[in-house]
């Protein structure tokens, strides 16, 4: 009789370790997925912030008689496609980075042309589309951060277990493509 | 063990230099790199302690040598998240930083200013208010001109003239230099009483000048940055 309350006993303290490793793990996995949720709509607010910015940019841009057609075309596709993919997923991530290629080459153009980057206008878009960009960055970098906790959670041993069985998947970083995005702007003095 | 702990020594060894790039602060105003005079530094101190006092913002000017291999931007907002000026909850900090060899400078603007002091308009005070004065060598009226016009930013109703004189703190000091004695007195007790082979001047004197000089410096009203959020607002430039 005594032997079979020890047994019982046994079990229960065994199980009950199995169930708060299981719930703790799965618990910390859930937070953690949520900081990357909550991160990424960090950035996508950011990018939203560009973008509303663009289109003025643009009227500048088109107002000052430039015909960049091919540009302002790849810009309104760039949009269109952005808001097309869903968020959270490596299609989303692309559809920035093209967009910022394309926007890339307007600024390439207001830069080439003197008059337009005179102006006031452009000036103080040039400005907001700085901070846009810088907010971006920041927002990005804490996203990583963010993924790099949860990935490293979700690969490793033996937490791994709980993630495959609860369908915890790996989340993409936000890495940009454009080599020029990796090169800090060179300073030119004007002459 | 013995590889164990020369393994964890090394480790340590490799991490402090990854620390030692973003330096810690001691008050508002940290002069790394050494241009500013103590007084000036004195009194930019009392101007941003009474505009915390009275808003709860806190305004950190910091000058460095260089912020590489960073950007200016990489840098401040690493040193914003390590030193977090500003309240929980309101963001309300901002840091000014002078990176005087790369002559390059940035105002980063804490989640709760921004709407205060948008990118446009740091970028404006940065430009037009604190580029001339730098251009010309004189960094402590560049600065001093650069609070004062991110200070009316944010508060209105606060100006220059108001700022420069340090009521408050005195009233502080008061009370600090109060409280200094008593627990001086009863440190000087202590010694009189317990140790009967200190030589009582020498220890007492020397004692004096060093507790004097940190107790007036709490009083200020600084105690230290109160964990405020940055997301990267603000504006950069160069001169």
């Amino acid at each position: 009789m005594k032997n079979i309350l020890i047994v019982l006993g046994v079990i229960f303290f065994i199980g009950f370790l199995i169930f708060s490793f299981f719930g703790g793990t799965y618990n910390s996995l859930v937070a953690e997925k949520v900081a990357v949720q909550t991160q990424q709509a960090q950035v996508e607010t950011q990018l939203q912030r560009r973008f509303d910015l663009v289109p003025n940019l643009v009227a500048s841009v088109k107002g000052a008689q430039i015909q960049e057609q091919k540009v302002f075309e790849d810009i309104a596709n760039a949009r269109t496609h952005y808001a097309g993919v869903a968020s959270g997923t490596p299609e989303k991530i692309q559809a920035a980075n093209q967009f910022e290629s394309a926007l890339g080459r307007l600024l390439v153009i207001v830069e080439n042309y003197p008059q337009l980057q005179s102006t006031q206008t452009v000036q103080d878009l040039m400005t907001q589309l700085e901070g846009a960009e810088n907010r971006i960055s920041v927002a990005r970098q804490r996203y990583n951060e963010s993924v790099q906790i949860y990935n490293q959670h979700v690969q490793t041993f033996p937490t791994n277990f709980i993630a495959g069985m609860f369908g915890f998947q790996p989340l993409p970083l936000f890495t940009t493509t454009t080599p020029e995005a990796k090169n800090a702007p060179k300073v030119e003095f004007e002459k | 063990m013995r590889r164990l702990l020369i393994g964890i020594l090394f480790f340590l060894l490799l991490a402090f230099p990854a620390f030692a790039a973003y330096p810690g602060y001691s008050g508002y105003v940290n002069d790394f790199a050494h241009v500013l005079s103590d007084q000036f530094v004195q009194q930019l101190e009392n101007k941003l302690a009474a505009f915390d006092k009275k808003t709860t913002d806190q305004i950190a000017v910091v000058t460095v040598d260089t912020v590489q291999p960073e950007t200016i931007e990489e840098y401040t907002i690493h040193l914003a998240d390590k030193w977090k000026p500003g309240q929980k909850g309101k963001d309300n900090g901002i840091i000014m930083l002078f990176a005087m060899q790369d002559r390059q400078m940035r105002i980063e603007v804490g989640r709760g200013l921004e709407g205060d002091l948008t990118d446009l308009q740091s970028k404006h005070i940065l430009d037009t208010v604190i580029r001339p004065e730098f251009r010309a060598g004189n960094y402590e009226r560049g600065i001093d001109k650069g609070v004062n016009a991110v200070l009316t930013a944010i508060d209105p109703s606060f100006t220059a003239t108001a700022s420069a004189s340090s009521i408050a703190p005195t009233q502080d000091n008061a009370i600090g230099d109060i409280i200094f004695f008593i627990i001086f007195f009863i440190i000087v007790f202590f010694f009189i009483a317990f140790s009967p082979f200190t030589p009582l001047g020498g220890y007492g004197v020397w004692g004096i000048p060093t507790v004097w000089g940190s107790g007036k410096n709490s009083s200020d009203g600084f105690g230290g940055f109160g964990g405020g959020g940055f997301s990267g607002g603000g504006g950069s430039s160069k001169w």
